[in-house]
């Protein structure tokens, strides 16, 4: 059981404070999202949560230790990092960007040894991208990309797996596939899984958690029904949307216009 | 394994390369009596083989090793097929260095040094304007490398005119500056061969490394790279092997960018097999383009830098207008 | 009415006398009478047609060697201008300087020079000497018997003795040429006239002065079937002919014997091996003038010191 948890951060880029003493803990098995208006402070809560920022107040623990006392090397064996950009000029293959998620284990020299090739053997099959492995990367379509440094996260074979707005270029059927993917991955694995999202409803449907940043601050955290009401909605995101049921979960659609 | 095999046609290939290197000069010298030269003859033979020849094609071959092997780990470094390190500017500011060393009077061993210091300040210069953008784009690291290679060429120019130490060895400096192998002792190739073992031993534990910079240094980190350190040894190693190859041969421009690239698509894009095969295929390269600059308008010599250049920018024409899908 | 005819027909006859003396080229002298040597036609080294129709009286001189020669000849209080380098004789240095490498013309114009004398020059230097109005003489001596005709030639425009000073320097040059006839030996000679670039070595060839010094001086060129009068060679061609004899300028711009002694693989010459490395007074070996004769002997000196202690 894994626990990443962060006490009273305060984050910010030279004179520019943008986190003000967040605090939230999560662990094995649950799958966190992070929502909030644009600029509010989440992707910097994940570059915090994933040791790329230092806190200016406050910390991050993994399993009670400050990730600080890690080296990056042993960071990278514990938590894992989807990237963002996933371009590359350069032709390397599928499984040479699934093996990256072995840097952190390799040998001398970068020599792989046969648990390594089997952690990517494994990522491939988990995303099946067996068909794919030996593509050149820079040929494939994004979906198929993104499935790619997936694997290339999973390959680093962490208890942790964050990711950064893993859905804004998919359309909603890959949307839905994405997500229900890394909900069961994250079970099979026992993953603790935070994912950075734009979307409220995918957030309401794929998430044990919900934890909302708005203006820096951690405005309300718990599960998605605790977290997505009418109230809290209006407060953070303005008025023009509302919360309906379905299904048990919440569900947040535009007011329908006057007139 | 795959890896070896090219590795071992690299090897094949450097070899010929430098057979004939060494069979052809502007003294014609029979096959036989080369061998006999190599073995130890005493005659003029043996003289002009062992001192002159031979000097020159492994002067050319750790220039060409070192430039080719500067540029894979600058593209990787930078995320950017288009950089080496003439195009970075690097290959200028080591020049730069260079000439002010011979301004200032230093001792001929430390004109080295002075060019490897001259690669790291420029080398670093290009890195961080390169991150300014928060990214690499193309645009920056070519501007940066026109706005660099103007500036050294620039200074270099007014040292040329006003310093009378340089005014003495004019000849010498502009030869020098158009990129050639000519003449070079047995004392100044062991030192740039020992620097080149360095740059090149770094690379080769860095190369695995480099890799975890495909998409970016973030993630770079978070794949298990400390970010700064690899950053520091990678440029460090990128100076040594430029700053060496500029000691010994001037300008020499376009080899670390096209033979890397040529390559990636041969063996592909991981710098654990591109490192060592780009450094045995660009001393191949520049040993033949010795042999070109020897032969191809005898009994005069075209400078090396005028045949890579002719070759290279061709070529790195034809690479940017493949990549129109690079975002400018 | 016949008084005027007479008088008219006696000017029409001193009229026609007047001209016909006028237009001679030259007057035969009587003996009693000094020559005029004026006006005179002459024909320059570029096989140009230059009349001088006066002594001249102000000179400008755009070449070290031509500066010596019109000093040696006895015109010096005459030369009003000269190039940067003229050095010789130190008199010559304190004359107007009308530039180096690259010729100030108004300064020339300004000296107002009933005559100028050039070296050759290959950028329209000489071209626009002349639009400015200017008698321009062109100078451009390759070999030893030229220099002896640079003196009678210079000796003419100026309407000084050149012949006797011709006739010294050919006499100088036979004792030599004699004294080597007498031996058949004729060392292997190397002179080298820039190794700043090593890439790119120049010596001399057919064609050129220093070329004729050395055969005057009894040695064998090793470049002496070059194909220009300052080739290029590799270090290879010059190891594998072996030169006996190294010759250098003493000069800032060329290298030391001990620079030499040091190239690699050098030190398999027999000029090296048997310290036949020598240094030369770059004024006499770049400048055809009137110490030509003395450049011989320098030279043949260092190639033949048997024959001349």
């Amino acid at each position: 059981m894994t626990s990443l948890a962060a006490t009273a951060v305060t984050a910010a880029y030279g004179p520019r404070v943008v986190l003000r003493e967040c605090s939230f803990a999560m662990g094995s098995g649950e799958i966190v999202a992070i929502v909030g208006p644009n600029g509010a402070g989440k992707s910097t809560l994940l570059r915090v949560l994933a040791g790329l920022l230092r806190p200016a107040a406050g910390n991050v623990t993994l399993d009670g230790r400050d990730l600080t006392a890690f080296p990056r090397s042993a960071v990278a064996r514990r938590i894992a990092v989807v990237p963002q950009i996933f371009d590359t000029l350069f032709p390397f293959t599928v499984r040479e960007v699934v093996a990256l998620g072995r840097t952190a284990r390799l040998g001398a020299f970068g020599r792989a040894s046969a648990e390594d090739v089997a952690a990517v053997g494994r990522a491939i099959g988990d995303l099946a991208l067996e068909g794919l492995a030996t593509r050149r990367i820079d040929r494939l379509s994004g979906g198929e990309r993104q499935r790619a440094v997936l694997a290339m996260a999973l390959a680093q074979e962490t208890d942790v797996l964050l990711l950064d707005e893993p859905t804004v270029h998919l359309d909603p059927g890959h949307q839905l596939a994405t997500l229900g993917l890394l909900r069961a991955l994250g079970t099979r694995r026992q993953l603790a899984v935070c994912a950075v999202l734009h979307d409220l409803n995918l957030a309401s449907a794929f998430a044990s958690r919900i934890v909302v940043i708005a203006e820096g601050r951690l405005v309300r955290e718990g599960t998605p029904l605790e977290v997505l009401d009418a109230q809290l909605v209006e407060a953070v995101f303005g008025d023009g949307l509302e919360v309906v049921a379905r299904d048990g979960r919440p569900a947040v659609v535009p007011r329908v216009p006057v007139g | 394994m795959r890896t070896l095999s090219i590795l071992g046609l690299l090897v094949a290939a450097l070899l010929v390369s430098a057979v004939a290197g060494i069979l052809v000069g502007a003294v014609a010298i029979e096959p036989g009596d080369v061998l006999a030269a190599l073995l130890g003859s005493n005659d003029v033979n043996g003289t002009i083989i062992r001192e002159l020849r031979l000097p020159r094609v492994l002067g050319a071959a750790l220039v060409g090793g070192s430039l080719a092997t500067a540029g894979a780990l600058l593209q990787g470094l930078l995320r950017n097929p288009l950089a080496d390190p003439f195009v970075t500017g690097t290959s200028a500011g080591a020049t730069l260095a260079a000439v002010l060393a011979i301004v200032l009077g230093l001792a001929a061993p430390l004109v080295p040094l002075a060019s490897f210091a001259g690669a790291l300040v420029t080398v670093t210069l290009v890195w961080r304007l390169a991150r300014l953008g928060g990214g690499t784009t193309v645009l920056t690291v070519l501007l940066a490398g026109v706005v660099l290679t103007s500036f050294a060429g620039a200074v270099v120019t007014f040292l040329l005119v006003s310093s009378d130490r340089l005014a003495l060895q004019l000849r010498a400096v502009l030869g020098w500056l158009q990129g050639g192998v000519s003449v070079i002792s047995w004392p100044e190739l062991g030192v740039a061969a020992v620097i080149v073992a360095v740059g090149l031993g770094f690379a080769l534990v860095l190369a695995h490394r480099v890799d975890a910079y495909a998409f970016g240094e973030d993630t770079a980190a978070t794949l298990g790279v400390d970010p700064d350190r690899t950053t520091t040894a990678v440029l460090g190693a990128t100076a040594l092997l430029s700053g060496a190859a500029v000691a010994l041969a001037g300008l020499v421009g376009f080899v670390g960018l096209v033979v890397p690239h040529a390559l990636r698509f041969l063996i592909g894009a991981t710098h654990r097999r591109l490192v060592p095969a780009s450094f045995l295929a660009g001393a191949a390269a520049l040993v033949l383009a010795d042999l070109g600059s020897r032969t191809l308008i005898a009994p005069a010599e075209l400078p090396v830098g005028a045949i890579t250049g002719l070759i290279g920018a061709p070529f790195f024409l034809a690479l940017l207008m493949r990549s129109r899908r690079i975002v400018v | 009415m016949r008084h005027r005819s007479l008088v008219v027909s006696l000017l029409a006859v001193l009229l026609l006398t007047l001209a016909s003396c006028g237009g001679a080229v030259s007057v035969s002298p009587s003996p009693s009478v000094a020559a005029s040597p004026f006006p005179a036609t002459l024909v320059d080294f570029q096989n140009r047609s230059v009349t001088v129709p006066a002594r001249p009286e102000r000179l400008v001189s755009i070449g070290p060697s031509i500066t010596a020669f019109l000093f040696a000849l006895g015109a010096g209080p005459r030369v009003v201008g000269v190039d940067d380098f003229s050095d010789e004789p130190a008199e010559a240095a304190t004359r107007e300087h009308v530039g180096g490498i690259k010729v100030n013309f108004e300064k020339v114009v300004a000296l107002k020079p009933d005559l100028v004398f050039s070296v050759k020059f290959s950028d329209g230097t000489i071209e626009k000497l002349q639009s400015a109005s200017l008698n321009v003489l062109v100078v451009d001596p390759q070999s030893v018997s030229d220099v002896a005709k640079t003196a009678t030639l210079l000796g003419k425009a100026v309407g000084a003795d050149g012949e006797t000073l011709a006739r010294g320097i050919q006499q100088r040059v036979d004792i030599i040429k004699t004294k080597i006839a007498t031996t058949t030996s004729r060392p292997r000679v190397y002179h080298e006239i820039d190794a700043s670039d090593p890439a790119k070595i120049f010596t001399v060839g057919p064609g050129s002065y220093i070329n004729d010094l050395i055969e005057i001086a009894g040695g064998a060129n090793v470049a002496a079937r070059a194909s220009s009068a300052y080739p290029q060679l590799s270090a290879e061609e010059i190891l594998r002919s072996d030169p006996e004899i190294i010759v250098l300028a003493a000069d800032a711009y060329s290298s030391k014997p001990a620079d030499v002694v040091a190239r690699p693989g050098w030190s398999i010459i027999a000029a090296v091996k048997g310290n036949r490395i020598f240094t030369i007074d770059p004024n006499l070996i770049n400048r055809p003038g009137p110490r030509v004769g003395e450049a011989a002997e320098a030279y043949a000196k260092l190639v033949h010191p048997e024959l001349f202690r």
